[in-house]
């Protein structure tokens, strides 16, 4: 049986991910590749849902008296030999917005909903034929690749690299009865982490000014949490 | 070669360490059994590196897997090698390389589970 006679190859993952095992593998004594790959899937994921980062803009032909339609991302182009797009672009996790194609507000319409992710339902059938777009967020699926690494879009990879580098380093290290257990490593990584995740949901909630807006109420104005003398 | 490992190289290695080079003392169908049990082993003490194997453990055949890249990253593959001399000399019964046998089967476990022993 045959292993992997090349690691990586391109054009899947990106540059960025590539580069990010070779520092993980470099950082963390003794870790397997599959590990890496699997916690960075797990880092990608629980990123992607916490922040909506990765979004698309999915077209969604409405019809009179249709209130149920199913939507999916785009296919990544095909890696060649190849010449059939097969590989999922991530997967759906909930619905931002959805609007007329012909609106260049965006304005939210339609009062649709996606219990089921993929599941687009219209609170009221449609009285006219239009195009309509949803915006989705999504999050990686399995990988599919054959060399298990998560595909992402390749600026996402980039400008929160440090980010998944911490949450893949803080993961590691909190992996029990692994020989690269370390509990203060793996907690300062994924403080790193956490911190970085809050931002880069601001970040996304202020795309129009991105970068400016990038702080975070601290956690004393959590709501949450009982006040002092209460 | 890409990097990777055959199962051939693995075996060549572990003849170095028997300084059994042609294969006299111990026969290859007894390299690979150790071997194969050394493959079993090592998913018993690191199941991460065998994800998508984890029930169905690569196990080789001295017939037609000489060529065929191991399945066990580069890291580790000296481990194996180790178990693999340890063990063959384990099944020896006259009882003068039990010592040496022992310290490599542990030396084995160490590498696995603490990566920098």
């Amino acid at each position: 049986m045959a292993l992997r006679p090349v690691p990586f190859p391109p054009p899947y993952p990106s540059a960025g991910a590539t580069r990010m095992m070779e520092n993980v593998r470099g950082k963390v004594l003794g870790v397997a590749v599959l590990t890496a790959q699997a916690e960075l899937f797990s880092v990608e994921r629980d990123f992607c849902d916490f922040t909506n980062v990765w979004q698309e803009d999915i077209d969604v032909p409405v019809t009179v008296g249709v209130t149920t339609y199913q939507i999916s991302p785009a296919l990544l182009p095909p890696i060649p030999p190849a010449v059939t797009p097969t590989l999922p672009n991530g997967k759906i996790k909930r619905l931002l917005n959805f609007y007329n194609s012909t609106d260049p507000q965006k304005q939210y319409v339609g009062n649709p909903t996606m219990r089921i992710p993929g599941v687009l339902v219209l609170a009221h059938p449609p009285t006219a034929d239009a195009l309509m777009v949803a915006t989705v967020a999504k999050v990686p699926v399995d990988p599919t690749d054959g060399q298990d690494m998560p595909i992402i879009d390749d600026w996402i990879m980039e400008t929160y690299y440090d980010a998944f580098q911490n949450g893949l380093l803080g993961r590691l290290h909190l992996s029990v009865s692994k020989p690269y257990f370390n509990k203060e490593a793996g907690a300062f990584h994924w403080k790193l982490y956490n911190k970085a995740r809050a931002e880069a949901r601001v970040d996304v909630m202020h795309a129009n000014l991105h970068g400016a807006q990038a702080w975070r109420f601290p956690q004393s104005f959590a709501a949450t949490r009982p006040q002092r003398g209460v | 070669m890409a990097g990777y490992l055959t199962v051939g190289d693995v075996v060549t290695q572990i003849r170095g360490i028997l300084q059994d080079d042609s294969g006299e003392r111990w026969p290859d169908a007894k390299v690979y059994q150790s071997l194969n049990m050394g493959m079993l082993e090592a998913r018993r003490l690191r199941p991460d590196m065998f994800r998508g194997v984890l029930d169905n453990i690569p196990q080789y055949d001295p017939a037609s897997d000489g060529g065929t890249f191991i399945y066990l990253e580069q890291q580790y593959v000296p481990a194996l090698v180790i178990y693999t001399a340890g063990m063959l000399q384990a099944f020896d019964i006259e009882g003068v390389e039990d010592t040496r046998a022992a310290a490599m089967l542990s030396t084995f476990t160490a590498k696995m589970i603490t990566g920098g022993a």
